[in-house]
């Protein structure tokens, strides 16, 4: 084992601008997942990022991320999260 | 007041953050003494206090004689805080009490002032830090036996205050400079620092009595509604002091309503933790008025200029434009505003005092029905600031809107009328059919302070559901709006001392860090749902405050919206997706945090995404796997 896999890794692809509002607004956010094959970001009506084949490896194997939980953070910053709603997919 | 403003500010909001998230309970559960019949009645007695809205602090001593000068010079800070500022002497800053004689104190004049302001309670300063007495008190150092006055202030002050109708209340320091059972310290200079005081070992006990002797006037003889303490914070007093304090208080007068600073303050803040043990009935912001809506009952107090004793230096008086829109904020945020006046050694009233008082209550006789015994608002406009109580909703408009249209989120409720509260018979069109209600207001502002519509509907004013997300069917709630059921705490579930999530009931929104001082040293934490999902649309809003905590004061904001969480579920960040949220207003390459940004949390987790050389996602570039890799190569020192 690599003596770094101990630590949290952390890998990131960033976006080249933004679409947030002026500081202290609302802004609304539409994710939508579909289990391991596509996550969409959305910020104010635009899509800001996309992710597709979403794995988790599993005994040094490679293995379909098709479900979790749903997490909010807090990091230093106080900030608001309202309106949380969830439609849940069955068609796909 | 005092000069531990930070550390009682984060008291106040740490009681505030406290019953937030008790708030399920009833709102006696977490009192002290609440397992007792007499205090069950903590709610209604509060019912006058919560309807009066408006009250006057009165900080009153013989530190008006010196009134901030000392040697020619003028000291610096607060006037009240002379004996200590200066650093002199007990027998030195006794000198002033045969040269305190008021002649011009008009009690009725006082309680008429405060009254056609449109206050409804006094808070008048019985003993402060100094340990001067207003009242005639057992002992000799007090208005009656150690002034040529001879008189006893209080008595006066509460007959006019009952022959006005205004609820007489004093304030009362646990900290006393004068009593012979605390010593100061000595400064480097020699002089002496009163701030703390240091008990004398075998002493306390004494002066607790010295203490209660004082209460029991206070509470027996003057009839005081409220006891407003204050100088809790030197060591030797702690928060089961002020517990039995509370109690032993309680079974002279039930229905006496106390600050929280009786206590220590609330020890250990734990956020959500449900072991809320302190004493006293509401909150006390100093100098400040909360960000938002607090669910609890509290009181800002503020002073007019910069000092509560009268100081002849300062003539930094906030304009009436400013002090009757603190009111309002302060109403629209569920709390009562005590509005400082500090009277010369005379007796007077500062003239700009007066002055302020006056216009203010000019506004309130046309508005105060706007104020009194309103509930916090559900939102916070941009155009001012929004009361409500059963069957009406208040606007407050500051900024009047250039194109004659008001716009407020839809609410559920049917609107009957809408006109100025000034003049009912103007009244204004409403157009109601949309996700946001537009007003349509006369040309200008009837009230250059604050303009007021009343807009009358059926039954309590709520927000219609998904006002300002104009959802498609289909969408279930993941956050109720008033508590946090269906989600979970990292830093709670761990018992750790850092749950940073409370809900925050005027905005129905999940709040971080509500209420901790902009600055002081923070953790983390994650909310995270019971459930999993795997197919789905979420939605929600976030809006960015502006506090920002060590170690990350002068990062962007961070946040983030997580999904797929799983496995570990214990550590800072749980292996998950991260949609960054984050507000970017340093343009930096490193350390930036811009929202849409993709974080890949987990030494396992892998996706693909369109990226480029410099890893910024690009439609059309290169599809390439994010996180795990063959050979872990990229470990970013901090997550998204």
């Amino acid at each position: 084992m690599l003596p770094l896999a101990k630590k949290k890794s952390y890998d990131s692809s960033f976006i080249a601008e933004g679409n947030e509002r002026p500081h202290g607004e609302w802004n609304e956010i539409t994710l939508t997942v579909k289990g391991a094959e596509e996550a969409i970001f959305e910020l104010n009506g635009k899509v800001v990022n996309r992710i597709t084949n979403m794995t988790n490896a599993v005994d040094g194997k490679r293995v379909p991320l098709t479900k979790g939980r749903i997490g909010l953070q807090a990091e230093y910053a106080e900030l608001m999260y309202r309106n949380i709603y969830i439609k849940e997919l069955t068609d796909h | 007041m005092s000069v531990g403003l930070k550390r009682r500010a984060i008291t106040y909001f740490v009681l505030a953050i406290a019953v937030t998230i008790l708030g399920a309970s009833p709102v006696g559960e977490n009192r002290v003494g609440a397992q007792e019949p007499a205090v069950d009645a903590t709610n209604e007695k509060m019912d006058w206090w919560r309807e009066a809205r408006f009250g006057m602090f009165i900080h009153w001593g013989l530190y008006a004689i010196p009134a901030g000068e000392y040697e020619g010079e003028t000291i610096k800070g607060i006037a009240e805080w002379f004996m200590s500022t200066a650093g002199i002497s007990r027998s030195e800053y006794e000198k002033f009490a045969p040269q305190f004689n008021p002649v011009k104190f008009d009690a009725d004049a006082w309680a008429t002032m405060a009254k056609q302001a449109g206050m409804k309670y006094i808070v008048i300063t019985s003993k402060h830090h100094d340990g001067f007495c207003l009242f005639d008190s057992p002992g000799q150092y007090d208005i009656v036996d150690a002034t040529p006055y001879a008189q006893d202030v209080l008595k006066s002050l509460r007959g006019a205050c009952v022959r006005h109708d205004i609820k007489f209340c004093t304030y009362y320091s646990i900290l006393d400079w004068h009593h012979q059972s605390q010593m100061p310290n000595k400064n480097k200079d020699g002089s002496l620092a009163w701030n703390p005081t240091q008990m004398v070992d075998g002493q306390k006990e004494a002066y607790t009595d010295y203490m209660k002797s004082h209460l029991k006037m206070l509470i027996q003889d003057y009839q005081t509604h409220v006891l407003w303490f204050d100088g809790e914070w030197p060591k030797w007093w702690t928060d089961d002091d002020g517990q039995k304090l509370y109690k032993w208080m309680m079974k002279m007068n039930p229905n006496l309503i106390v600050n929280n600073r009786i206590g220590s303050g609330r020890k250990g803040y734990s956020g959500f933790s449900r072991e809320g043990s302190f004493a006293g009935d509401f909150g006390t912001p100093e100098q400040e008025i909360p960000a938002t809506g607090v669910a609890t009952d509290w009181e800002s107090c503020m002073t007019m200029n910069d000092t509560w004793g009268f100081k002849t230096a300062d003539e930094n008086w906030k304009s009436t434009e400013t002090l009757v829109r603190n009111l309002i904020d302060v109403a629209s945020k569920g709390g009562n505003y005590l509005l400082n006046i500090g009277p010369k050694a005379d007796g007077a009233f500062p003239e700009a005092s007066v002055k302020r008082l006056s216009e203010i209550g000019d506004w309130m006789a046309v508005n105060g029905e706007s104020v009194y015994g309103t509930k916090a608002a559900l939102f916070l406009p941009e155009w001012g600031r929004v009361t409500r109580k059963d069957g009406v909703l208040y606007l407050h408009v500051f900024d009047w809107p250039e194109n004659g249209k008001l716009t407020l989120p839809a609410l559920s409720n049917k609107l009957k009328t809408a006109a100025l509260l000034a003049d009912s018979k103007t009244e204004l069109k409403a157009d109601t059919t949309g996700d946001q209600w537009v007003i349509e207001l006369p040309k200008a502002a009837a009230d250059p302070i604050a303009t007021v519509i009343k807009v009358e509907v059926q039954g309590m004013p709520e927000l219609a559901k998904n006002a300002s997300l104009n959802l498609e069917e289909g969408f279930t709630p993941l956050f109720s709006g008033t508590d946090l059921s269906g989600w979970i705490s990292v830093k709670e579930k761990k018992k750790e001392n850092a749950g940073r999530f409370s809900v925050n009931e005027a905005e129905k929104a999940l709040h971080t860090y509500a209420g901790i001082k902009a600055g002081k040293k923070q953790d983390t934490d994650c909310l995270y749902t019971e459930k999993e999902y795997s197919n789905y649309v979420l939605k929600l809003e976030y809006k960015w405050l502006d506090k920002r905590f060590a170690p990350r004061v002068h990062h962007d904001r961070d946040a983030g919206l997580l999904f797929h969480l799983h496995g570990d579920m214990e550590g800072r960040w749980p292996d998950c997706l991260e949609m960054q949220l984050g507000e970017s207003d340093t343009k930096k390459t490193k350390d930036r945090y811009v929202t849409g940004d993709l974080w890949v949390i987990g030494k396992d987790v892998q996706v693909m995404n369109q990226r480029n050389a410099d890893n910024f996602y690009t439609p059309g570039s290169e599809l390439v796997a994010v996180g795990k890799k063959e050979i872990l190569r990229q470990f970013f020192h901090c997550g998204g």
